[in-house]
C-alpha cells in the first residue's frame, strides 16, 4: 500500500512518540509531562519532516523506473520464451504480418519519394506550374499552355515572378567527329537558370538575348553528357554541333545532378515562331515560375482567374472556354498535379494499411486461441496481486516481439525490393525526374517509424485486444475452472462464426488473386520468339522539319508531305539494308503490341468485333518468322490504294467463324456514327497465328485481342515502327551506327527507342514476374494465416468436448460414432464458409467485376479442398485424444 | 551529539543503526532506544534525526523499509538489511575498529622526546 510520503513519515514518526511517550509513562511520569519529554527528545520535527518526505519522495521515483525496467525486461523474456514455445504460431504470425508490413513501408516509402519531394532550389515548393484547361464539359486542350498565353502571363503576373517556359524536343545530336546521337532537348527561356540559382561548371547559362531569332543558336550541356560524349574536355566551349539541321555552339557546362526542368541534359533557347505567338496556337510549352515573396499559393490563383476572366472576355474565340491554372511543379512532372490523384494514392496507403490490419486480427485470432488455453495462468496472477493492466501490458509485449521481428523482416524485404527497383530504373529508358534520384528510394528513418509504428499497432491488436478479452471475464469463474483442464472462455458460437468467415473470406477472395498472380507468373515466363533473337526494334520518326514548315504535330500529311517521307523512308530502308551486319529491314504502322483498337464488322456476322488493327509491310511476317496458318501473305499488289487483302490473326479468326475457314469473309471497320458512309470492305486472304505475344513486351494478362493486318507502304504514317534483322550476335552493337546512318539519309531522321526486341521484351516481362511474385506472397500469407486460424480454432473447440467426448466413450458410444460427430460438425463449418464464399465470389462475378478471367475459376476446388483438408486435420488430434481419455480419468474431472 | 554535529557523525550513526539491524529487522524507535542503552546514553539526544540517516540508507539501498506489526501489536515501520548493507556493515566495522583501536593507542602512548630519535 503506498501512501503519500509525507503521510508515511507522520505514521512512522507518530509510533515513535508513543512508544517513547509510553517509556516515560513507565519510568513514572504523569501522560502530558511523558508527551511533551518525548516531542523535546525528537527535536526539531519540521526540519527533519521536510527531509525525510523528499527522500522518500526521490526514492519512490527510483523505485518506480527500477520496477518497470525489470517488468518490461521480464516480459521480452517472457515473449521471447513464448515465442519459441509455438513456433507454429509464431512462424505464421511472422510471415502475415511481414508481408504485410513490407507491402506497407514499400509503399509508403515510395510515395514518400516520389510526392514529397522537392527540388533542390526549391524546398518549401514554391516553384510552380501555370497552364490552360478547358473548363468543365469542354474538350480537352493536350497540357501546358500557348506561347501567347505564356507571353501574356509573363507582361501580367505579378504573384508568380521568374516566369518561364520550356518545350522538350527529340533530336539528331552530331558532333564535330561525326558521331550521332538521339537526344532530348529542353528548348527553355533564359530565365530557368536563375530561378534555380544555379551556375555553370564552365562558361555560361542560357542568357535572355540567345532568344532571339537571329541570335546565332547556342546550347548548353549537362556534366555526365560532357564526360560521356565529349571526354570532359574544357575545350568543349566553342565547340560547333548540329542539333538536326542546325548547327549550335556550345557555350556551358551544367554540373552534375543538374536536370532541370525535368531531366534534361541538353539546353537550348526557345525561340517560338510567329504561329506560336498567335492567340489560336495550341499548347505547346511548360510555363513555370517562383511564387512572388509573402504571397502564397492562393494569391497566385486568384491573381490568374482575374487574367483568365480578361483574357476569355478579349479573346472569346480562343480563350472562352479556357482557364489557367497553377500547380504544384513537382507533382505536374510525377502525374499527381491533381488533387483527386494525391488523394488517391495516399487513399491506397490507408489500404494497404489495411491489409496489415486484416493480418493481424487473424493473427489475434490465433492469438486468443492461445491465451485462452492460458486463462488459468492469467487468473491465478491476477488472484496473485497483477493488475489488470499489468497483465495486459504484459501481452502486449509477448505480442510486440513477434510485431517487431516481423517489422525487420518486412524491412530487409523492402530494402531487396527498391535494389531491384533502383537496378530496374538504371536500366530502363524511362526517366525519373532529377529531382528524385534512384538513391531516395531506400530505407531511411522515417521509413524505419513507419514500420515500428505498424508493428506497435500490429501488436496492440494481437496482443491487447484477446488480453482485455481474457482478463475481462470474471477471475472468480476462471479460478474456479482452472481447477478443471482445458476449461476456459465459452465461445462456441462466436468460434463458429469465425471459422465460417474465415473460410469464406479465403474462398471468396484467394481464386481472384491466384488467378492474377498465376497469369502474371505466366506472362513473366513468356518466352521470346526465336525469330526476335536477331531484331532490332525503333520508332523511325519523321515529323522533325514539319513544325519549320509551320505544320503541327496532328494536322494530317499533305500529299507533298507523303511524297517526301515515302521518299526519305524507302532511302533509308535501302541504306539499313545495305549496311553490314543487317540482313533485312520491315516496317509496321505500329509496333506489335501497341496497335490502335477499331470496331470490325464482317458479312454475316452479329456482332462487331473489337480489334487491333495494323498495317504492315509485305516482308513484316517473314523477318518475324511467322509462318501462314491459311491463305498467302501480302505481295506488293496488296499496298496499293484500292487494295482489299487484309490477314487475321487466329484469334479474329475463331471470334469470327469458331474454327471455321474464313478465307473469302469480308470484313470492313464500323462507322463511327450510322449516318457516316459504310466503309470499304475487306477480303480475308490469310492467317497468321496469334504471334504477337512472344514479339512485343508484355502489357497485360488479358486473353488474346483479335487482330488484323493491312498491307502498308512506306511513308502511310509519321511514325512508323521500323524492325531491323541483324546477322546475329548481340544486335545492340549496331544501334551507334544505324543511327549514323539514318541522320545521313536526313539529320531530321530519328530512329526513337532503338533496342533489341528480345531486350525489350524482358525488360517488359521482369515486372510482371515481380508483380505476380508480390501476389504470391501476399496470397501465401492470407492462405497460411486462414489455415492457421482455422486449424486453431477446430482443434480449439474439438479440445473443449475432450471430456464430452471421453464420457460418452467410457458410456459405450461407438468410437465411428462419436468420430462421425466432430468431422460432421467440422465439415459442417467448413461447407458453410465454403457456401458463403461461394455465394460472395459468384455476386461480385455477376456485378461484372471480372477478377477471375476465365481461368480463375479452377481454383476453387482447390482452395475449397485446402480449408477442407485443414479443419479435417485439426480436427483429429483433439478428437483422438479425446476418444483415448480414460474413462475414469474422464468422470473424474467431472 | 546527534543534533550540531550530526554531519560529521553522520557516518558513526549509520554504522551504528547497521550494527543493530545485523542483528535482526527494527524499527526507528528501536534503533534509538538501542543505541542509547548501547552506548551507555553518550549519543541519546535528538531523536528526529535518526530518521534522515535511515531514509539515506534507504535510497543507498543498504536497508529496506517495511511496514508490520510492532510487540505490542502496532504498525511500525521496520527496516532490516540488505545483502549491500551486509557488506557496507562488514567494511565500516572493520575499517572502525582498526581505526578506533589506533587512534586509542596512539593517545594514550607516551610521546617519545623528538631528539631521541
Amino acid at each position: 500500500v503506498t501512501k503519500d510520503p509525507r503521510q508515511e513519515f507522520d505514521d512512522e514518526l507518530q509510533f515513535h512518540i508513543e512508544q517513547r511517550t509510553r517509556d516515560y509513562i513507565a519510568k513514572g511520569m504523569t501522560p502530558e509531562a511523558a508527551r511533551a519529554a518525548a516531542a523535546e527528545r525528537l527535536g526539531d520535527v519540521g526540519r527533519v519532516r521536510q527531509a525525510c518526505t523528499s527522500l522518500l519522495a526521490a526514492e519512490r521515483a527510483a523505485e518506480g523506473r527500477r520496477t518497470m525496467l525489470r517488468v518490461s525486461w521480464l516480459d521480452v523474456r517472457l515473449g521471447l520464451r513464448m515465442f519459441a514455445k509455438h513456433p507454429g504460431l509464431s512462424l505464421v504470425s511472422v510471415i502475415g504480418m511481414a508481408v504485410a508490413i513490407a507491402i506497407g513501408a514499400g509503399y509508403f516509402a515510395a510515395v514518400r519519394t516520389m510526392l514529397d519531394s522537392s527540388l533542390p532550389f526549391d524546398r518549401d515548393g514554391r516553384v510552380v506550374v501555370v497552364r490552360t484547361r478547358a473548363l468543365a464539359g469542354q474538350p480537352g486542350l493536350g497540357s501546358g499552355a500557348s506561347m501567347h498565353d505564356f507571353e501574356d502571363w509573363r507582361s501580367e503576373l505579378k504573384s508568380i515572378r521568374d516566369l518561364g517556359a520550356f518545350r522538350e524536343d527529340s533530336r539528331n545530336l552530331i558532333t564535330e567527329r561525326g558521331q550521332t546521337y538521339l537526344i532530348s532537348v529542353a528548348s527553355v527561356t533564359a530565365s530557368a537558370f536563375p530561378l534555380t540559382g544555379v551556375a555553370p561548371v564552365i562558361g555560361r547559362t542560357l542568357l535572355p538575348e540567345d532568344e532571339r531569332a537571329a541570335a546565332p543558336p547556342v546550347l548548353v550541356i549537362g556534366y555526365d553528357e560532357w564526360q560521356r560524349r565529349f571526354d570532359g574536355d574544357a575545350g568543349v566551349l566553342g565547340q560547333t554541333v548540329r542539333l538536326d539541321e542546325t548547327q549550335h555552339t556550345i557555350v556551358g557546362v551544367m554540373p552534375q545532378g543538374f536536370g532541370f526542368p525535368i531531366n534534361h541534359a541538353y539546353w537550348v533557347a526557345l525561340r517560338p515562331t510567329a504561329a506560336d505567338r498567335t492567340a489560336a496556337a495550341p499548347p505547346s510549352v511548360n510555363v513555370f515560375g517562383r511564387i512572388a515573396p509573402g504571397l502564397s499559393l492562393q494569391d497566385a490563383r486568384s491573381e490568374l482567374a482575374i487574367i483568365g476572366e480578361r483574357m476569355a472576355a478579349a479573346l472569346p474565340e480562343t480563350h472562352k472556354d479556357v482557364r489557367p491554372q497553377v500547380q504544384s511543379y513537382t507533382h505536374t512532372f510525377i502525374g499527381t498535379e491533381d488533387p483527386q490523384s494525391e488523394l488517391a494514392i495516399r487513399g491506397i496507403q490507408f489500404g494497404v494499411g489495411l491489409l496489415l490490419l486484416i493480418v493481424a486480427v487473424n493473427v489475434s485470432i490465433l492469438v486468443y486461441a492461445r491465451t485462452a488455453t492460458r486463462s488459468g495462468e492469467i487468473a491465478v496472477r491476477t488472484a496473485l496481486g497483477a493488475s489488470r493492466s499489468r497483465v495486459v501490458a504484459q501481452l502486449f509485449v509477448e505480442a510486440l516481439v513477434p510485431a517487431v521481428i516481423s517489422a525487420a523482416l518486412g524491412l530487409g524485404v523492402v530494402a531487396v525490393a527498391f535494389r531491384w527497383f533502383r537496378d530496374y530504373i538504371r536500366s530502363s529508358s524511362d526517366r525519373i525526374p532529377y529531382w528524385i534520384p534512384p538513391e531516395s528510394f531506400s530505407i531511411t528513418p522515417a521509413v524505419v517509424l513507419y514500420a515500428a509504428a505498424l508493428a506497435g499497432v500490429a501488436a496492440v491488436i494481437i496482443g491487447v485486444l484477446p488480453a482485455l478479452k481474457a482478463t475481462g471475464r470474471r477471475v472468480q469463474a476462471g479460478l474456479q475452472q482452472f481447477s478443471a483442464r482445458g476449461a476456459g472462455m465459452q465461445l462456441g458460437r462466436t468460434w463458429t462464426a469465425l471459422i465460417v468467415l474465415q473460410v469464406a473470406v479465403a474462398v471468396a477472395a484467394l481464386p481472384a488473386a491466384l488467378y492474377n498472380a498465376e497469369s502474371g507468373f505466366r506472362v513473366g515466363m513468356r518466352r521470346p520468339s526465336p525469330a526476335a533473337a536477331p531484331l532490332l526494334r525503333a520508332t523511325l520518326d519523321m515529323s522533325g522539319d514539319r513544325s519549320a514548315s509551320g505544320k503541327r504535330d496532328g494536322d494530317p500529311p499533305s500529299a507533298r508531305e507523303v511524297a517526301l517521307f515515302s521518299a526519305r523512308m524507302t532511302a533509308l530502308i535501302q541504306r539499313l539494308e545495305a549496311e553490314p551486319g543487317v540482313s533485312a529491314v520491315t516496317y509496321a504502322d505500329q509496333f506489335p503490341g501497341e496497335e490502335r483498337l477499331g470496331m470490325i464488322d464482317a458479312d454475316a456476322a452479329p456482332a462487331a468485333i473489337r480489334t487491333l488493327a495494323n498495317g504492315v509491310a509485305t516482308n513484316f511476317f517473314d523477318l518475324l518468322g511467322v509462318h501462314l496458318l491459311a491463305g498467302r501473305g501480302f505481295t506488293a499488289a496488296d499496298a496499293t490504294a484500292g487494295a482489299s487483302a487484309v490477314i487475321v490473326d487466329e484469334t479474329f479468326a475463331q471470334e469470327l467463324a469458331g474454327g471455321a475457314n474464313v478465307l473469302g469473309r469480308r470484313i470492313r471497320f464500323a462507322s463511327r456514327t450510322p449516318a457516316d458512309a459504310p466503309n470499304p470492305w475487306y477480303e480475308i486472304v490469310g492467317v497468321v497465328p496469334a504471334f504477337v505475344y512472344s514479339i512485343a513486351p508484355p502489357v497485360g494478362i488479358g486473353s488474346p485481342t483479335p487482330r488484323l493486318y493491312r498491307a502498308a507502304k512506306p511513308g502511310d504514317t509519321l511514325r512508323p515502327a521500323i524492325i531491323i534483322q541483324t546477322n546475329g550476335g548481340d544486335p545492340n552493337r549496331l544501334t551507334q551506327r544505324l543511327r549514323e546512318v539514318s541522320v545521313s539519309v536526313h539529320p531530321t531522321l530519328k530512329l526513337d527507342g532503338l533496342i533489341g526486341v528480345v531486350q525489350d521484351f524482358d525488360h517488359g516481362r521482369a515486372v510482371f514476374r515481380y508483380i505476380s511474385l508480390g501476389i504470391l506472397a501476399v496470397i501465401s500469407s492470407v492462405l497460411l494465416l486462414s489455415a492457421a486460424g482455422i486449424y486453431a480454432m477446430m482443434s480449439f473447440t474439438v479440445a473443449k468436448r475432450r471430456r464430452e467426448i471421453g464420457i460418452r466413450a467410457a458410456l459405450g458410444a461407438d468410437a465411428r460414432r462419436v468420430l462421425i460427430g466432430i468431422f460432421g460438425r467440422a465439415s459442417a463449418q467448413i461447407g458453410a464458409g465454403v457456401a458463403a464464399g461461394l455465394g460472395v465470389a459468384a455476386a461480385l462475378q455477376w456485378l461484372g467485376t471480372d477478377i477471375m478471367g476465365r481461368r480463375g475459376f479452377i481454383f476453387f476446388p482447390p482452395v475449397a479442398a485446402i480449408m477442407f483438408v485443414v479443419g479435417v486435420l485439426a480436427a483429429l488430434g483433439p478428437a483422438r485424444r479425446g476418444l483415448a481419455v480414460q474413462p475414469t480419468e474422464a468422470l473424474r474431472d467431472e | 551529539v546527534f543534533s550540531k554535529d550530526a554531519a560529521v557523525l553522520q557516518g558513526t550513526i549509520e554504522l551504528l543503526i547497521l550494527k543493530r539491524l545485523s542483528a535482526g529487522p527494527m524499527h526507528g524507535y528501536g534503533i534509538a532506544s538501542w543505541i542509547e542503552t548501547a552506548t551507555d546514553d553518550v549519543l541519546s539526544v535528538e531523536e528526529g534525526s535518526l530518521y534522515p540517516a535511515l531514509y539515506r540508507m534507504v535510497q543507498k539501498r543498504w536497508i529496506k523499509g517495511e511496514w508490520g506489526l510492532s510487540e505490542n501489536n502496532r504498525r511500525a515501520k521496520f527496516y532490516r538489511l540488505t545483502r549491500t548493507g551486509e557488506r557496507e556493515f562488514a567494511e565500516q566495522a572493520s575499517g572502525w575498529l582498526r581505526l578506533s583501536h589506533a587512534v586509542s593507542r596512539a593517545v594514550s602512548a607516551t610521546v617519545a622526546d623528538r631528539g631521541a630519535r
